[in-house]
């Protein structure tokens, strides 16, 4: 065994922390560079999309609020009215077997003014007199 | 003994003497350790950043497209309630805005048609036209009557089945006593059928008088059906109300 074998290693800091091969750093460069890429377009289209979804929301809250400034509540009255006849007539065809005979929903006030304007014209149209109100009787009895 | 000066950086004489290498870890490189820890906050801060967008999207989605419906909230339009969704809600305010556009006009021009002393050629989709108001009275009443009718038939069925009944069992009676009491039961159904005919006819029964939904009783402030008072149940809908 020779003196110089005999001598202990020395181990620098640079065989420790060995550089690696040029073409593997330029991937690993890459590949790096590529994700932080993809999570910053990720990002990116979230943001935007976010941005453009909190917007068409906006818009429709504001397109509602000004569908809801016309009509007033009255001609909405006369559409929920409406819409309460068609759901009454409707239930009771379902339930034929009803033993009472079912009561009209009440009018809305625009309606009842409707109602007596239309009455008023028609009496004026046959030429008679107008009277107030509509007559009280009941639907005539069946034959 | 040893000297203590050959005790370099404390390393036994016996390390020092042998020939394998002497590794001194000292730390990693200046700035080594950091790398990492910036790397994973700067990866959450990323993923909260893209949490929240993605939050962000649904939450708007959700809030326009939502196809329910609260079945508990009157809707003019839908029977199964109130839209949740804005873009139903939209769909439904547009559909009460068309039906209601120009109401207010047509009863003016009604109301000076009147002034003039004019027959008035107005007429209104959601009042003259076919399912509109007028006709939805129309068959409402149509529906009452039928109702009516059905009840009156039922009563007159069951004293004719009892009536029958009774015939039936006065033909096996032989006992002269228990044939008069039945008979005069069957003159008693018999007048019975004869008073609900009666009643039938003339609609005397009010219990059973239909009143014409054009005659029903007008809304007042304390009503508190959802086509009465809109503005009262649901102030949201007429929150930007026009002046």
């Amino acid at each position: 065994m020779t003196e110089a074998e005999q001598e202990p290693r020395v181990t620098d800091e640079k065989t420790l922390f060995a550089v690696p091969h040029t073409g593997m750093a330029l991937a690993g460069l890459i590949i790096r560079t590529m994700a932080r890429l993809w999570v910053v377009c990720l990002l990116l289209a979230g943001a935007a999309f976010a941005g453009i979804t909190l917007n068409q929301m906006m818009q429709r809250q504001a397109q509602l609020n000004e569908l809801r400034k016309e009509p007033g509540p009255d001609a909405y009255a006369v559409v929920a009215y409406q819409r309460e006849l068609e759901r009454q007539i409707r239930a009771y065809n379902q339930n034929w077997r009803s033993e009472s005979v079912p009561t009209p929903p009440p009018r809305p006030r625009l309606l009842e003014d409707i109602d007596l304007a239309r009455l008023r014209n028609r009496e004026i149209g046959q030429g008679s007199a107008p009277s107030a109100a509509p007559s009280d009787g009941a639907i005539s009895a069946p034959p | 003994m040893p000297d203590p000066e050959d005790n370099i950086s404390g390393l036994p004489e016996v390390v020092r003497n042998s020939n394998r290498p002497i590794i001194i870890y000292q730390g990693p490189p200046p700035g080594q350790l950091d790398a990492p820890t910036t790397n994973a906050v700067g990866l959450l801060s990323w993923l909260t950043l893209l949490t929240i967008c993605l939050v962000a999207i649904a939450l708007s989605v959700w809030t326009v497209w939502n196809p329910g419906h609260d079945q508990t909230q009157f809707s003019p339009i839908y029977a199964q309630g109130q839209p949740v969704g804005l873009a139903k809600r939209i769909e439904e305010r547009q559909e009460v805005n068309a039906r209601a556009e120009g109401l207010l006009e047509y009863l003016e021009r009604v109301r000076a048609d009147n002034l003039g002393r004019r027959r008035s050629g107005e007429t209104h989709p959601l009042i003259t036209d076919r399912d509109g108001v007028e006709d939805l009275r129309s068959q409402w009443d149509a529906m009452c009557r039928s109702i009516r009718a059905r009840i009156y038939d039922r009563r007159i069925g069951q004293i004719d089945a009892r009536l029958s009944e009774l015939r039936a069992y006065r033909r096996q009676v032989a006992d002269p006593v228990e044939r008069a009491r039945v008979d005069g039961d069957l003159a008693g159904l018999t007048e019975q059928r004869r008073a609900e005919l009666d009643r039938r006819r003339t609609d005397s029964d009010p219990a059973l008088r239909c009143v014409p939904a054009a005659q029903a009783p007008v809304c007042s402030d304390a009503s508190a059906e959802p086509w009465c008072n809109p503005q009262h149940g649901r102030p949201d809908e007429f929150r930007a109300e026009a002046s």
